[in-house]
């Protein structure tokens, strides 16, 4: 390349010499020949630049040849080329990310075989939040039910494995015998569970294990089929090992028959059963809805005592699953959108306006003989390359962000563990980007190149598209601002909700206080035998003993995290329809728990040790209860009776305590009832213990402590007070940064896109600004026409922004706490925010225009 | 730049350098320019420069070859010279024009007549 560059100034040397010598013949001085040869010849660096344009030109036959143009041209402009590319990149990447979420959690389906046939079955009633059914009323359903197949029930809960190996608490469910059946799940090995191993009489001493657990406990034995394991105390022989990624519901790793203790065949208080059922082919959901609602009636005929307003409702399994995300993601799937179209409308933007700079290239181009379909091609490879480029960083934008999307996962968010990159989307959007790159690209270089030639080179390409250049230009920042707008007042009101939600008091110690769960094995610790209630005594005595430690004490469920309820009832008040009968959250906590968690006691007294299963019973309530139902009143020395949790229990109110957050910061705290653990046993506790310093320094100690006690006692779930709360916020920590990198990213995509615009008008106005300085308009004037423009266009953009923003926020309303959907001090921020990036973005290339000098302005083309 | 000056079409400059160096033989640039301008009675008096655009157009077509050699007054020189594509395409090319003008004056003589 360089050699033909330098072959041709040798040929234009000698052609300058021979013209010149003419002239000299012709009688000219040297001098004047040879100035005379220049202009005959004309300007030698033009006819340089022309030429090696032109070679390098036609000589780019090959595609390749074009991509390394494209590179040296998209080098030498670096800044575009750079905005370019991040713009696409920031486009494609995060909306793909976002996409790929979307759909593993919304569109999927869910990874069972049968799940198109899915149902959940949900015992309703009002008040209640969980949908699950008693046993009594699963029997029924599932003895009568025609028009869904494969009812099976199942029921979270804990196991612990002692003998090999460390004693290990794992998460698993007890399911009914249609389980498997009803997801359609094959095992990895072995057999999985079957109606007769639930049936009375059938050996229910069999599990199914998730192939971690088969990895980490049985070293992936391929023979573990038959093999015993010791789980909560009893000898049960593993059956089946399930496929890897298998852990329904709520992260399983064992599977065990359900076989209720006889009790809980009867019982129609206790709601712990998730219901599940194929619909059958061929049905119709309705008529399975419409079946299985009559029996909620045949049921309350059939039992008095049973709320009469109950309903039964049936649902898609995955409807009831993704459910509590859906309006946020949904939400998200917007934003998202939006920010696709900005990021394309800006890029628009910038080739339009690049393309436009570069009238005189083209035209050049033509003139010399470049073919218009050359020309287009080579735009063409251009786009392409920025694109690919821009794909690129994309594509690393998309691998991050998801990565850190997985990485907030916290069991409360369905379905997260199935994300992956989905390469559809990944296609569509490059696909969407790519095309608008090439449609722009091309559509604004054609165009320009259609203008008269002469005219072009001549004056310059500002006249004749300028214009109508400068207006569409404008229009596309409206719309840039507009979304900007609604985009950071989403994320500022998610923002502020979470801000306030910090602020809430949770009703007892943030920090400094650890917990620990011990479920106790049924098979050793029998329910409502003291035995289990001495053990814990003991563990919180040791416990008690270590240096560090200030207090220990102990509950059956942390707040935060919800818990039982029951119903109650008031002796001596006339007892209420079964639909009104009040309800309250149970615990069973010892005596030093209240000081441990530094929730106040407001009257009366705390338990004792002398509150024991001998003792009159005693129960302790919180301050919600004791105004709700005793407003005015003092509520010590009522009596108060439990019903749901085998036969009544009744106590006497002895004390009052500050109220807690039950179910989470931003729910509403409900009564709560709190029995002495002597006098109501259960094998669920959470250890908590108030101590100095690092906490998790004390955690072998207090391990050691239990253990010195029980030494096959499982130990799980060791987790700070700080970290229950973190975790009970992390949905919405998501939520609120999710959006907030969008609008980041919203903000910064309008910022580019108004600076590009006010520039690109600058520089096609620089001949008519130098004019108007020069007769003597002030460059104050100046300033404030080119901010002007800038400025009308992101002031509409914001308007029609606030107005949208207005309009859409209320569909996010369910996520919001303590702020409303249209909270005025949020809307001014965000309108202030965007005023001010919109002219100092508008300022800088304003400022440019300024300082330019009236002779210069008016040499320039 | 002045008026009076006709516009040359680029394609029209390419076949009067075809014709040129099909007529004179091998040629340099200047020596290309100079011949135009004296056969059109300096009708044409383009930037001399101009005829590069065109030399390497023609170049990349295959019609005219390019190599250095030494002119007269032994000045080092790269000269051009037609070739058998060239002189192909000059030939189609020629006759397209005396169509075109024949039709063209037909038309203006009837215009006269009536």
């Amino acid at each position: 390349m360089r050699r033909v560059d330098e072959d041709f100034s040798q040929e234009l040397q000698q052609h300058l010499e021979m013209l010149t010598e003419e002239n000299m013949r012709r009688g000219m001085t040297f001098e004047e020949a040879r100035r005379a040869a220049k202009v005959r010849l004309g300007g030698i660096t033009q006819l340089r630049e022309t030429h090696r344009e032109l070679h390098g030109w036609l000589a780019f036959e090959t595609f390749f040849q074009d991509v390394r143009y494209a590179l040296r041209t998209l080098r030498k402009n670096p800044g575009f080329t750079l905005v370019c590319v991040l713009t696409l990149g920031l486009g494609v990447g995060a909306s793909t990310a976002i996409f790929s979420v979307v759909n593993a959690v919304l569109l999927r389906p869910l990874p069972y075989p049968n799940h198109q046939r899915l149902l959940r079955i949900e015992e309703r009633h009002p008040g209640g939040s969980s949908g699950n059914f008693t046993y009594a009323s699963f029997l029924d359903i599932e003895r009568e039910a025609k028009s869904v197949e494969n009812i099976s029930a199942f029921r979270p809960w804990s196991f612990n494995l002692t003998g090999a190996g460390d004693p290990e608490q794992v998460s698993g469910a007890t399911v009914s015998g249609n389980f498997f059946s009803a997801l359609g799940s094959k095992p990895l090995l072995g057999r999985l569970i079957r109606a007769e191993d639930d049936a009375p009489g059938g050996d229910s001493h069999v599990a199914v294990v998730s192939y971690a657990l088969w990895q980490s406990r049985f070293g992936g034995d391929p023979e573990v089929a038959g093999k015993m394991m010791r789980v909560s105390g009893e000898d049960y022989q593993v059956i089946g090992v399930m496929p890897r990624g298998f852990d329904y519901p709520e992260k399983s790793e064992i599977w065990c028959p359900l076989v209720p203790g006889g009790q809980l065949r009867d019982n129609r208080r206790a709601h712990l059963l998730t219901v599940i059922a194929d619909l059958r082919t061929g049905e119709a959901i309705g008529n399975a809805q419409g079946e299985i609602s009559a029996f909620a009636k045949q049921i309350e005929k059939q039992n008095s005592g049973v709320d009469p307003d109950m309903a039964v409702a049936t649902v898609w399994l995955k409807k009831s699953v993704i459910a509590p995300v859906q309006p946020a993601l949904l939400t998200l799937i917007f934003a998202v959108g939006l920010l696709l179209i900005m990021a394309c409308a800006n890029l628009a933007n910038l080739l339009l306006a690049r393309a436009a700079a570069r009238q005189k290239e083209f035209a050049i181009r033509l003139a010399v003989g470049a073919g218009r379909v050359r020309l287009a091609r080579q735009l063409v490879t251009e786009s392409l390359v920025v694109a690919l480029i821009g794909a690129a960083v994309g594509l690393g934008v998309v691998a991050w962000s998801l990565q850190f999307i997985v990485s907030l996962n916290s069991r409360d968010m369905p379905r997260f563990g199935e994300i992956s990159i989905d390469w559809r989307v990944l296609g569509f959007t490059l696909l969407v980007s790519l095309f608008t790159g090439l449609l722009f690209g091309l559509a604004a270089a054609l165009s320009g190149t259609k203008t008269d030639l002469n005219i072009s080179l001549k004056e310059g390409a500002a006249a004749s598209s300028g214009g109508s250049r400068r207006g569409s230009s404008q229009t596309l920042v409206v719309p840039q601002f507009a979304l900007a707008v609604v985009l950071l007042v989403g994320a500022g009101l998610l923002g502020n909700s979470f801000v306030r939600l910090l602020r809430v008091n949770p009703g007892f110690h943030q920090n400094g206080v650890l917990s620990l769960g011990l479920f106790l094995s049924p098979t050793e610790y029998p329910e409502r035998d003291l035995k289990s209630a001495m053990l814990l005594q003991q563990i919180l005595a040791s416990v008690r003993s270590i240096p560090g430690v200030r207090s220990a004490g102990l509950v059956t469920a942390l707040p935060i995290r919800g818990g039982a309820e029951t119903g109650f009832a008031i002796e001596g008040r006339p007892v209420p329809p079964a639909s009104d009968e009040p309800s309250a959250d149970i615990r069973s906590v010892d005596p030093h728990y209240f000081r441990t968690m530094g929730i106040p006691l407001l009257a009366g007294r705390e338990f004792t040790d002398a509150d024991n299963a001998t003792g009159k019973r005693v129960m302790v309530i919180n301050q919600m209860m004791a105004r709700q139902y005793w407003p005015g009143e003092n509520p010590l020395g009522q009596v108060v009776t439990m019903k749901d949790w085998g036969p009544p229990l009744t106590g006497e109110i002895v004390g009052v305590v500050g109220d807690v957050k039950t179910n989470g910061l931003d729910e509403a705290v409900g009564p709560m009832i709190y029995w002495p653990y002597f006098q109501f046993p259960q094998l669920f506790n959470t250890l908590v213990v108030l101590g100095e310093g690092d906490l998790f320094r004390l955690v072998p100690a207090v391990k050691a402590a239990i253990w010195a006690v029980d030494k096959n006692q499982p130990i799980s779930k060791i987790e700070t007070l700080e970290q229950v709360l973190s975790e009970s916020l992390a949905r919405r920590r998501l939520y609120m940064i999710l959006l907030g990198v969008f609008s980041g990213a919203a903000l910064l995509l309008a910022s580019v896109g108004i600076y590009g615009v006010v520039s690109y008008s600058v520089n096609q106005r620089t001949q008519e600004m130098g004019i108007r300085i020069a007769v003597g308009a002030e460059r104050g004037d100046v300033l404030r026409l080119v901010l002007g423009q800038g400025a009308r266009a992101a002031m509409l953009g914001i308007a029609v922004g606030i107005a949208a923003a207005l309009a859409l926020t209320r569909l996010m309303a369910s996520l919001l706490f303590g702020v409303s959907a249209t909270d005025p001090p949020t809307f001014l921020a965000v309108a202030s925010l965007l005023t001010m990036v919109a002219l100092s973005a508008s300022y800088i290339p304003a400022r440019r225009a300024m300082g330019v000098d009236p002779m210069v302005a008016l040499r320039h083309e | 730049m002045a008026e009076g000056r006709s516009e040359i079409l680029q394609g029209t400059l390419d076949l009067m350098v075809l014709k040129t160096l099909a007529a004179m033989g091998p040629q340099h640039g200047y020596g290309i320019a100079r011949r135009i301008e004296q056969i059109s009675e300096e009708a044409l008096q383009i930037n001399q420069g101009t005829i590069y655009a065109s030399l390497v157009r023609l170049l990349q077509r295959g019609w005219i070859t390019g190599a250095w050699g030494a002119s007269d007054n032994n000045r080092k020189a790269k000269f051009y010279s037609i070739t058998r594509a060239g002189r192909k395409r000059l030939a189609s090319e020629a006759e397209n024009w005396e169509r075109i003008s024949g039709v063209i004056g037909r038309v203006l003589r009837i215009a006269e007549r009536g």
